[in-house]
């Protein structure tokens, strides 16, 4: 199976996040495959460039969507053909 | 014929400007250096076009340096989208040869059309067939092999040029 790319797993992730928001943090690791402590690393790098909205509760880590992450995913996927048919590994 | 041509490599200038900024956004918010090499490689196809664009209204003299510059920006532009470093070795000595920043435009955006898919492919071909024609003109000229047909072959290669451009645009138009 082909190695995904950064992009690809940052458009999973949003994905994701865009349809069930907001969501437990192991529920989105759970459906995009990533291990755990990789995801959040990524949902903290996603939340200081303000695509997602980290809640931290008692329990669970709670992702939201923001509307930068929602323009931000509309512009990948836009991009997506352009990219692949470039050869760049999404 | 001038003020056709003109308008085409305006329009190309702008798609390469709009899709550089564009890519730079991304880059910005995703911190993908793919984007932020792709961003380099528009900037640098779109000031050619820029540079083809003041060539067409310029002087004699000045003509022929912007005309000029215009294909090193473009060699430039292919180079950055290049990956392979072996190809880049391969290709830099062609700079050396009689015509060779053209012909290094033409191997280099060939490369590119050889690594891409789709539509990229073809506008790519179409550059690197444009960039063989105005390396070949000049050629021809000083050795008299086309007489009459350089002009005509130089403003076709220009116009290639540009359509490569607006083909990418009309088949990507929401890169932009």
């Amino acid at each position: 199976m082909k190695k995904r790319g950064r992009i690809r797993i940052i458009m999973e992730v949003l994905s994701y996040v865009a349809e069930e928001s907001p969501v437990p943090a192991t529920r989105v690791a759970q459906a995009t495959g990533l291990a755990y402590d990789r995801l959040v690393e990524l949902l903290e790098e996603l939340n200081d460039k303000g695509l997602v909205r980290l809640e931290t509760g008692e329990r669970a880590r709670r992702v939201h969507i923001t509307r930068k992450g929602l323009e931000t995913l509309r512009k990948l996927r836009e991009l997506k053909d352009f990219l692949e048919d470039l050869g760049v590994d999404i | 014929m001038e003020a056709l041509l003109g308008l085409l490599v305006s329009a190309s200038a702008a798609f390469y400007f709009l899709s550089s900024l564009s890519l730079f956004t991304l880059h910005r918010v995703v911190g993908e250096e793919a984007f932020l090499r792709l961003t380099l490689s528009f900037a640098l196809l779109g000031t050619g076009q820029v540079l083809m664009l003041l060539s067409l209204l310029s002087s004699e003299d000045l003509s022929f340096a912007l005309y000029t510059s215009s294909t090193a920006f473009a060699v430039s532009g292919y180079l950055s989208m290049i990956r392979a470093r072996q190809a880049l070795a391969l290709l830099s000595p062609l700079i050396l040869i009689p015509s060779g920043i053209d012909m290094l435009a033409s191997l280099s955006s060939s490369y590119v059309s050889y690594t891409s898919h789709g539509f990229v492919r073809a506008a790519f071909l179409l550059l690197a067939i444009s960039h063989l024609g105005r390396s070949v003109g000049p050629l021809a000229a000083d050795l008299r092999l086309l007489p009459g047909l350089e002009i005509s072959m130089l403003i076709w290669a220009e116009f290639l040029r540009a359509l490569a451009a607006l083909i990418l645009a009309v088949r990507y138009r929401k890169l932009i």
